[in-house]
């Protein structure tokens, strides 16, 4: 009696143990890295759906670093995958920067993924995982979470004060800025601070003249970067900033100061991203705000734009458990229920993702979004910067840096023996 | 009573060695954990190529990382940079610094406000300084190119032109530091005895006469530490330089430290690793050389 007593006392422990074990379990805490630090739009709507996600999932926590400034986010990134210490999820924009972690065997592989959730696969615009996809290498290494691409938007309010049409071509682009130049007005501000923004006009540049066909000829490098085409591209931007198309003194205003000069009234026209559209809807300007794609060098790339995507690759992890729970938390915030409140929250702003009307029940759509939607639609290629799909990481860097130079002076010479310089150098 | 044998220690300094290794332990932790296993770290990976990720392993390449430092044009640009800042420290700092010293160590009115004013850059963070001193030198609008249009002038791209941005840079760090140093020199001049003043001014020497021939040659370990904290120092370079220019435009304002961090942004950590080494080996030839002089010194007045 004595001894089932013990024995029944003995197993209702365990029994208890168990259970209280497994309420009191912590949750497994996946680390996620992104670059979506915004206190508006989809950045805020991104991190309240983190929250969503922590309180309707006990056994999963969401943890979210968030950087916006990319070379410090880079920075971090880069530092994570070095001490070994790498988040679960991170933000990127695969090619180059990421061909290493790939090849290490470090990311999940959403090929099978796609393949097992074809509902929640099929529902990506087709194409936009193609830089996660790594020659050599079977797989893809990442989920796209934005779809971007680069068009010139202008102030319709000083182009008709001034009788100008938005431009369609490169030589229409010189008129224009010469007109406006005339009127004290600065054609194309340009934030040369950063380097970033003149690599965007190269990208712009090599895709308008040459086409995807041009990126990735300076990939294989059956296009040289001292070939006289690319010589031709570099001396073009020296000459437009000579000539003070991107405002004076380029090379000390940032990417802030130059969306100022185009938000004031002082810049015609301003370069950028589809990630500018929530931005722009809410700008004192915003309705005068028009858009074009990029003026065409050759009229046979006038569909060629810089686009692509950007999204989460995942890391692998030894804890399985862990992984699985990575998997789950990239696929909720790629749901498709996101994509449309985002839309909704940045009033149009593009989607990686096919949104029917039905999808939008009345949501109001800026005019600015209206006005670029259709042109992307018009898109018959899309590549990310040059760089993206070179077999070097450092190129990026290396490119930006260069070009940077052309706004200090240097000659186009100058500029390709150094990102040249830099191939021969990497390849000993 | 026999005298003690030379293989034994004396029980005092035994015991006391004893007591105090356990109290040093923290601090020996700290800067072995913090400083000592890093620079090994980085004179290990310096020999070796590496992708930046934990899981690959690092491949020996000898000196080649060497080699490419040596080899590549910015790494010279950065000593070029490094030595207009150097040689900054000692034509505008040095001076500047000491005639602050004279001002604050002199019997005018309102000494406080001048010793708050000219420590003040000191006490605020480098980055902020920084940021301020960009806005201020901005080529469209800044307040400095504001004043030189009130004179007639267009001003410059104080920051954005390769031909000007290192000497923009070297006279805003000798404005950020002439107060830490200003205390160095005025510390070294309130040391120097008032009867040798008394004695020169009473010999008929005047104010600049008892300055030259008194107060410098007494000042002579102030410069000592000085010469070697600006060397060092300049050497060191790194925030100021990096938050106004970021090391452009293009590579123009590089010092090996931006140089070395921005090796690392390319993934290309080993020879970061390089550049930082020859710039530790440099530092430390300057501080053994230093120590050297020092010691002979020391020495030959000893003596």
């Amino acid at each position: 009696m004595k001894r089932s007593l013990l024995l029944t006392a003995a197993l209702a422990l365990v029994g208890l143990s168990s259970v209280c074990g497994s309420l009191w379990a912590a949750p497994i805490e996946i680390k996620l890295l992104s670059r979506w630090a915004e206190d508006t739009g989809r950045s805020l709507l991104f991190r309240t759906t983190i929250d969503e996600f922590n309180a309707k999932n006990k056994d999963i926590k969401i943890v979210g670093e968030y950087i916006s400034d990319e070379p410090a986010y880079l920075d971090k990134l880069r530092t994570s995958f070095a001490t070994g210490n790498q988040y679960d999820i991170y933000w990127g924009y695969g090619g180059a920067r990421e061909i290493e972690y790939a090849k290490s065997g470090l990311l999940v592989d959403f090929d099978p993924i796609n393949k097992a959730n074809p509902k929640w696969s099929a529902k990506f615009v087709p194409g936009l995982d193609d830089k996660w996809r790594y020659p050599g290498l079977k797989g893809v290494f990442g989920v796209p979470m934005e779809m971007y691409a680069i068009s010139l938007f202008y102030n319709e309010e000083i182009f008709k004060a001034n009788g100008l049409k938005p431009p369609v071509t490169i030589a229409d682009f010189e008129k224009v800025s010469d007109a406006l130049l005339k009127k004290g007005i600065i054609p194309l501000a340009l934030g040369e601070k950063d380097t970033w923004r003149g690599g965007h006009f190269f990208n712009n540049l090599i895709m308008k003249t040459f086409g995807a066909a041009g990126v990735d000829a300076l990939a294989d490098r059956s296009m040289a970067y001292d070939s006289a085409q690319i010589k031709g591209i570099f001396a073009r931007m020296a000459d437009y900033n000579k000539r003070g198309y991107f405002g004076p003194n380029a090379i000390s205003v940032d990417y802030n100061n130059e969306k100022a000069l185009f938000h004031s009234g002082k810049s015609a026209m301003h370069m950028d991203g589809t990630w500018y559209l929530g931005e722009a809807a809410q700008q004192p300007i915003a309705d005068s705000i028009g858009a074009v794609p990029f003026p065409y060098v050759n009229e046979k790339f006038k569909a060629s734009w810089f686009g692509a995507g950007a999204g989460w690759s995942v890391c692998k992890s030894k804890d399985k458990a862990r992984e699985a729970a990575a998997i789950k938390v990239a696929m909720y915030i790629t749901d498709k229920d996101f994509f449309v409140r985002a839309f909704i929250e940045d009033k149009g702003a593009i989607q990686p993702v096919k949104i029917n009307e039905a999808d939008l029940k009345g949501a109001v759509v800026s005019s600015i979004s209206k006005k670029v939607i259709p042109l992307i639609g018009a898109a018959k290629e899309l590549r990310d910067d040059v760089q993206t799909y070179d077999p070097l990481p450092s190129m990026l860097d290396t490119a930006r840096t260069a070009i940077q130079g052309l706004f200090a002076g240097k000659s186009p010479d100058a500029v390709s023996a150094e990102i040249v310089g830099e191939i021969k150098a990497r390849a000993q | 009573m026999s005298a003690p044998g030379p293989s034994r220690i004396p029980t005092m300094k035994k015991s006391f060695a004893l007591s105090t290794l356990p109290l040093l332990f923290p601090a020996l932790l700290l800067y072995g954990v913090f400083l000592l296993i890093p620079i090994f770290q980085s004179i290990y990976m310096s020999f070796f190529s590496w992708k930046g990720i934990a899981s690959v392993p690092l491949v020996f390449v000898g000196l080649k990382n060497y080699a490419n430092t040596f080899a590549g044009t910015r790494f010279w640009v950065a000593v070029a940079n490094s030595g207009w800042f150097t040689l900054g420290g000692f034509l505008i700092l040095m001076p500047l610094s000491f005639i602050l010293a004279l001002i604050i160590t002199s019997k005018i009115r309102g000494l406080r406000f001048f010793k708050s004013t000219f420590f003040l850059p000191v006490v605020l963070p480098i980055t902020a300084v920084g940021l301020i001193w960009t806005y201020l030198l901005y080529p469209n609008g800044g307040l400095v190119n504001s004043i030189c249009k009130i004179f007639g002038s267009e001003g410059l791209n104080w920051l954005g032109d390769p031909r000007y941005a290192i000497f923009t840079a070297v006279v805003v760090n000798e404005w950020i530091y002439a107060g830490l140093n200003m205390l160095l020199f005025a510390a070294g001049m309130l040391a120097i005895p008032e009867d040798l003043y008394e004695a020169a001014s009473i010999d008929g020497a005047s104010a600049i006469e008892r300055v030259f021939y008194i107060m410098i040659p007494n000042l002579k370990e102030s410069f000592k530490i000085f010469s070697i904290l600006c060397v060092t120092g300049c050497l060191r370079t790194f925030d100021l330089l990096f938050v106004m220019t970021n090391g452009g435009p293009g590579f123009s304002n590089y010092t090996e430290a931006i140089y070395s961090f921005t090796l690392t942004s390319q993934f290309n950590i080993s020879q970061a690793s390089a550049v930082a080494v020859v710039l530790a080996v440099v530092l430390m030839a300057i501080a053994a050389l230093y120590v050297r002089h020092l010691a002979r010194t020391t020495l030959a007045e000893l003596s």
